[in-house]
């Protein structure tokens, strides 16, 4: 049987994949993605913790975050759309008007 | 009995009457999302949105028993019901004032509206949660309503631009935060913050502290804090006016709330990490923000800037873990929300008489146009440097003091020196206003809304800088109350 | 004594109803009558509450409001009431009354008349709650707001270029002294625990004599800066491009003398040290002399008699170093009398003249203004100390004091009382008589003033006269706030330290008593002297520039360095050019060069540069990129996170 702090190692290695995901993807979708993957990163650890704790209140924190990623996803997908349709273009490096 | 009968015996039934603002206000959101479908007047939809949320202020009045119902998710305290009583009476402040901006940008929506109150649902539920998973929802139910707020800016790429970094970074903080409370789960088995209290009694565990030092971290994001600001300029400025003033003040205080109930109620034996991660943090804002708004040229990314340094301030109070240093933070975020408001409301309505830009050299000659609204900015600009007799000066002097009994001199020496380094910028906006002549005759015209919020604000700005009794003696109690809750559930 | 609150706050309802109406519905002269209203009332009050303080000789301490809480110490907005505080407070409020009625003329047609009348009421109620304040944030509360009235009423004509640059360098000069009296309030803080004076009082005999005299100078230093002492003068004769009755209330009568008072009020800390009080004499003196020389050579009629009040404070701070307080006090109150007089005197005569400021191009007005004239003439005879005018009931005591105190101190305060003589009969011979210099155009037009300007003339100069024969009243009066044997707030232990500290000045004997005074001085060798001195100076001053027996160039030519050196004020303000804007340009572009060039830029670029260097490893990112963002803030997680978990 796994130990539980496998898990919990491969979250947070999942977690700081996601992040160095958002640094170097230079789509925006990519990126998007990348921070759904933090977030199930997340998800890892608290079914982990629940698997230590003989507990089921994490996994229902795990929906929480389901959800909330999902809705995170809708807008960000909605602003890339409109992001888009103004410029025609996908690529992080061009999103530097705001600056300074 | 029925399985529902049975349920509800065995729970038994939520105290629906403590919950009874939060209901308005989501009737009210509900109300104006259906109405925006089928009601053209845009006057009528505002003034449902203002009405609702009068009521849900004056509902809040007449609570006069605080509980503790939704099974342990939800507190309503006179902590939670003060704070949520300012974040409803400041909304209306910035609602009343968004039509006219918005018309004459010629980029309505009506979604304005109700996602303005949800995100301040959002807000109400993180200052009222006892729990983690309470303050999560109410935290996220704010932010992504917040992305889509900055990015409602019609037909403006850079709108798109900053809701989308506010987007990605803010997710970012999303996951650090989930994940910082997944670790604390892990060690408590708990998301009640009274059983945290309980189980925490040592800093010895590892993943304790990183827990702590996570949610530290993703708490300084939603509260820009340096360096997990990089959202704040940005979304900030491209947002349209009257919604970034909506987020410097209401959202952030929102967070300061919740970061103080989190560090007392769960965590008041780490408070020697929290207390000198704060430190760290706030002493990083306050130098970044004040030196980098020194070079703006825009007096909004100027005040995206200030603002983040406010955070620094506030945040400084924490240094000190001691009811003073408590009630220095609660003072100095309710009256950062008479400067931080007043000064956005101040900008969208320079905007609107001007080319929708807001240099400092768009502010040449105001004192000539205009001289009631260049001395009410001059007001916001001396309470923000922090000269008495302004609100600015109290709140300052409150940290101040509260650092020098805690000790904590080098943060106290940080506080003064960037406040007088921010003078710098604060002022140039008074020297500009009041030693130019005026660059073109433009009739500075404004609402009968943008005098009274702003003539208002800095009234109230003044008022209570002369007579801060009232408002300290608040803070004073909010402190003892949040003190006695700590570990008592 | 409830009804005390009054005297403070009916100015203060006087200036919010002139701010709130002014233009709109008082305008001239409705607003005027509304100031005078207010300070009258003010007036009244505080006369009574000054007879009740003198039949009883008790102190009332009234707490109004609690402001804040610091600690153990709550600040309060309170009032403090007895002698020393109620004689200051009625020559605040009586010479203020006086001087509104004279401006109600003076600032005539002025287009921005209720402005002028807002900001005297808001200085007269500034200048309430720093006499009647009880412990110093009170006092330093006023002390910065008569100072920000004080730098709008200079500034008050601002279309005028010298006006807005005076105002400007006494903000900058006031701010020198008042950082030192903050500290000094910080430093009493630390060591006492708490602001109020009765309390401070009560804790001296505990605390360190270097504590209490490093407290003491730090609010010298303020003083200093607020009373226009050397070396903080220069901004006071500049301050006189505000109009003439700004200058007789704030610049002569009542805000300079804001630090006589507060060195009177703080008297127990003061005489706690002995170099506290030599520092307090030594500067007096100082400034009463060279003061006094600058006043010679002047030309501009407000300027000399700016000059005369620079001297006359410093006569007061030497008393109180010399540790003849109440006779300070005396002198203070006197002094606001009859200097009120001579600048509302040059107020007339600069209205009949149009602004004309240059003595020189004065001459021969005196018959035209004789009540100016005759009003003018009784202020100068006071100011030169020639019995029975006020002026040489409290500036004579003074001058025989020192010269059983101190040889040192007594020469110049000596020699100032001659020079002082000398210079305001100057300015009267050659303002309202000798030969014709005056513009023909001018001289046609030369009449006297309204009644609403002559009548504040004759009241103030009837009280140059009659005052003095009240000097054994006032002194007893002051005794029980600044005679220890008398200070009923005073615990037996600190009483004995404040009259060590006040030794200095026990074997000095001064007739109280005007009269045996008076004969006093006929009679002896030393009140002859110091009479003959003053009317030497009246003498020569009338040889030189009435009869014209001696040319007053060819003295100018003869003493060609020492005239130079008086004529630019003995170069404090080349100096202080040189050293302060000077210095401070070239200090403020270094500054400006590692503020904005190297910490700023480096900071912006660096953070830039940074994740540029990182985005060679882990893909391009810049500024303004949100990859570059997101890099920053790992870097920051990492350092915070490893921070607490590793460097514990």
């Amino acid at each position: 049987m796994v130990p539980y702090e496998y898990y919990v190692a491969l979250s947070g290695l999942l977690m700081v994949l996601g992040l160095i995901g958002v640094i170097v993807r230079k789509n925006v979708i990519a990126m998007l993605i990348s921070t759904e993957l933090m977030l199930n990163a997340v998800n890892i650890a608290f079914v982990a913790f629940d698997f230590k704790l003989h507990d089921v209140v994490g996994q229902v924190f795990v929906f929480f975050i389901l959800t909330i990623a999902a809705a995170e996803a809708a807008v960000g997908l909605g602003l890339i759309m409109a992001i888009y349709r103004m410029k025609k273009d996908v690529d992080v490096e061009k999103l530097t008007e705001l600056k300074g | 009995m029925t399985i529902v009968q049975q349920l509800v015996a065995g729970l038994g039934i939520p105290n629906f009457k403590v919950l009874i603002p939060e209901i308005i206000v989501l009737i009210t959101a509900i109300l104006v999302f259906l109405a925006e479908l089928f009601i053209k007047s845009r006057a009528l939809i505002s003034a449902l949105t203002v009405v609702g949320l009068a009521l849900a202020a004056f509902s809040m009045l007449t609570i006069s028993e605080g509980a503790i119902t939704l099974y342990g998710l939800y507190i309503v305290d006179s902590f939670s019901l003060a704070f949520k009583f300012f974040l409803v009476i400041f909304t209306i402040l910035a609602i009343i004032n968004l039509q006219s901006y918005v018309e004459s940008k010629k980029t309505y929506y009506g979604e304005y509206y109700y996602l303005i109150l949800f995100t301040l649902l959002g807000l109400m539920i993180i200052v009222s949660s006892p729990n983690l998973i309470s303050f999560y929802i109410g935290l996220e139910l704010s932010s992504i309503t917040s992305y889509i707020l900055v990015g409602l800016w019609r037909k403006d790429y850079r709108s798109k631009e900053g809701a989308f970094k506010y987007l990605i970074i803010g997710g970012a903080g999303t996951a650090i935060i989930s994940y910082a409370i997944a670790l604390i789960y892990g060690k408590t088995g708990s998301f009640d913050f009274a059983r945290i209290f309980h189980v925490i009694q040592d800093n010895s565990d590892i993943g304790v502290t990183a827990g702590l030092v996570l949610l530290l971290v993703g708490l300084g994001l939603k509260a820009s804090a340096v360096p997990f600001h990089f959202w704040t300029p940005d979304a900030y400025e491209s947002a349209p006016t009257p919604i970034t003033g909506f987020m410097a003040s209401v959202s952030k205080v929102a967070i300061f709330a919740a970061i103080l109930r989190i560090m007392v109620e769960a965590f008041p034996f780490s408070n020697q990490i929290w207390s000198y991660g704060w430190a760290i943090l706030a002493a990083a804002s306050m130098i970044l923000g004040n030196f980098v708004a020194l070079k703006q040229k825009n007096v909004k990314r100027m005040l995206a800037y200030s603002s983040i340094a406010h955070s620094g301030y506030i945040l400084a109070a924490l240094a000190s873990p001691n009811g003073m240093g408590f009630t220095a933070l609660i003072f100095y975020s309710i009256v950062y929300l008479f400067m931080a408001l007043g000064g956005f409301i101040f900008l969208s309505a320079f905007e609107k008489n001007g080319n929708w830009t807001n240099d400092f050299e768009d502010f040449k000659g105001l004192a000539k146009k205009h001289p009631i609204m260049a001395l009410y900015m001059l007001i916001y600009m001396f309470s923000m440097i922090g000269i008495p007799p302004t609100v600015g000066f109290m709140g300052k002097f409150g940290v101040f003091m509260a650092l020098i009994s805690s000790n904590v001199w080098w943060l106290a020496v940080i506080l003064v020196i960037t406040s007088v380094v921010s003078a710098g910028y604060y002022l140039k906006v008074v020297a500009y206003m009041y030693m130019y002549e005026p660059v073109n005759s433009n009739k500075f015209k404004l609402t009968a809304m943008e005098k009274f919020t702003v003539g208002f604000l800095a009234v109230l700005v003044l008022v209570v800088g002369i007579y801060p009794t009232i408002f300290w003696e608040i803070s004073n109690i909010l402190t003892s109350v949040l003190i006695m809750n700590a570990g008592v559930r | 004594m409830e009804y005390l609150w009054i005297i403070p706050f009916s100015p203060l309802i006087a200036f919010i109803i002139i701010g709130l109406f002014g233009y709109k519905f008082l305008r001239e002269p409705l607003s005027g009558i509304v100031a005078v209203i207010g300070v009258a009332i003010s007036a009244v009050a505080s006369i009574i509450g000054f007879i009740d303080v003198a039949k009883t000789g008790n102190y009332y301490d009234l707490k109004l409001y609690n402001w804040i809480s610091i600690g153990d110490y709550n600040v309060s907005v309170s009032i403090l009431w007895d002698p020393l505080s109620a004689l200051m407070t009625c020559v605040v409020t009586c010479v203020s009354t006086f001087i509104f009625i004279f401006a109600t003329g003076y600032m005539k047609g002025d287009e921005s008349y209720p402005r002028f009348f807002a900001y005297l009421s808001l200085f007269v109620f500034m200048m309430l709650m720093l006499t009647l304040s009880d412990n110093l944030v009170q006092l330093f509360f006023g002390w910065e707001g008569v100072g920000l009235a004080s730098y709008l009423l200079i500034g008050f004509w601002h279309y005028k270029k010298s006006a807005a640059n005076a105002a400007m360098e006494s903000f900058v000069v006031n701010r020198v002294g008042d950082w030192l009296f903050l500290l000094g309030i910080l430093l009493a803080f630390v060591t006492f625990g708490t602001l109020d004076y009765l309390q401070i009082f009560n804790k001296l005999a505990g605390v360190d004599y270097v504590i209490i005299t490093a407290i003491a100078l730090l609010l010298f230093g303020g003083a200093v800066g607020k009373s226009a002492q050397i070396p903080l003068h220069i901004w006071l004769p500049n301050a006189m491009e505000g109009p003439t009755p700004v200058s007789a209330l704030i610049h002569a009568a009542t805000m300079v003398a804001a630090g006589v008072y507060m060195v009177a009020r703080l008297m127990p800390v003061f005489a706690s040290s002995e170099i506290a009080l030599d520092t307090v004499m030594f500067v007096g003196t100082m400034s009463a002399f060279i003061a006094a020389t600058m006043g010679l050579v002047q030309n501009d009629i407000k300027r000399i008699i700016a000059y005369s009040t620079l001297s006359q404070l410093g006569y007061m701070f030497a008393a109180e170093g010399l540790g003849l307080f109440s006779e300070g006090m005396f002198h203070l109150t006197s002094h606001a009398v009859f200097k009120a007089l001579l600048f509302l005197g040059s107020g007339s005569v600069l209205i009949a003249l149009h602004h004309l400021l240059d003595v020189q191009k004065m001459g021969q007005i005196g018959r035209a203004m004789p009540i100016t004239t005759g009003t003018f003439l009784i202020g100068a005879l006071a100011l030169a100390g020639i019995p029975p005018f006020v002026g040489f009931f409290s500036k004579d005591p003074i001058i025989e004091g020192a010269y059983e105190i101190n040889t040192f101190v007594f020469l110049f305060l000596w020699g100032g009382a001659f020079l002082t003589a000398f210079y305001i009969f100057r300015l009267f011979f050659l303002t309202f008589f000798d030969g014709d210099r005056l513009d023909p155009h001018l001289r046609e037009h030369v009449h006297e003033s309204p009644p609403n300007m002559t009548i504040p003339l004759i009241v103030l100069a009837t009280a140059t006269v009659v005052l003095g024969f009240f000097k054994e009243f006032f002194i007893n009066f002051l005794k029980p706030s600044l005679d220890p044997a008398y200070m009923k707030f005073l615990p037996n232990d600190v009483k004995a330290l404040v009259s060590e500290g006040l030794s200095r000045a026990h074997h000095v004997h001064i007739e109280p008593n005007a009269f045996s005074f008076l004969g006093h001085s006929l009679t002896s060798f030393l009140g002859i002297l110091i009479l003959a001195t003053a009317i030497a100076g009246i003498t020569l001053a009338y040889v030189m520039y009435q009869i014209r027996r001696i040319d007053p160039v060819k003295i100018g030519d003869m003493f060609q360095p020492i005239y130079k050196l008086f004529y630019n004020r003995w170069y404090f303000d080349h100096i202080y050019y040189a050293i302060f804007v000077y210095g401070y340009y070239k200090l403020s572009k270094v500054l400006w060069f590692v503020g904005d060039k190297v910490i700023i830029d480096g900071i912006v670029d660096g953070s830039g540069k940074g994740s540029v260097f990182a985005g060679g490893v882990l893909g391009k990112t810049q500024l303004g990129r949100i990859s570059g963002y997101v890099l920053q803030m790992l870097i920051g997680v990492v350092i915070f996170l490893s921070l607490f978990l590793f460097l514990k």
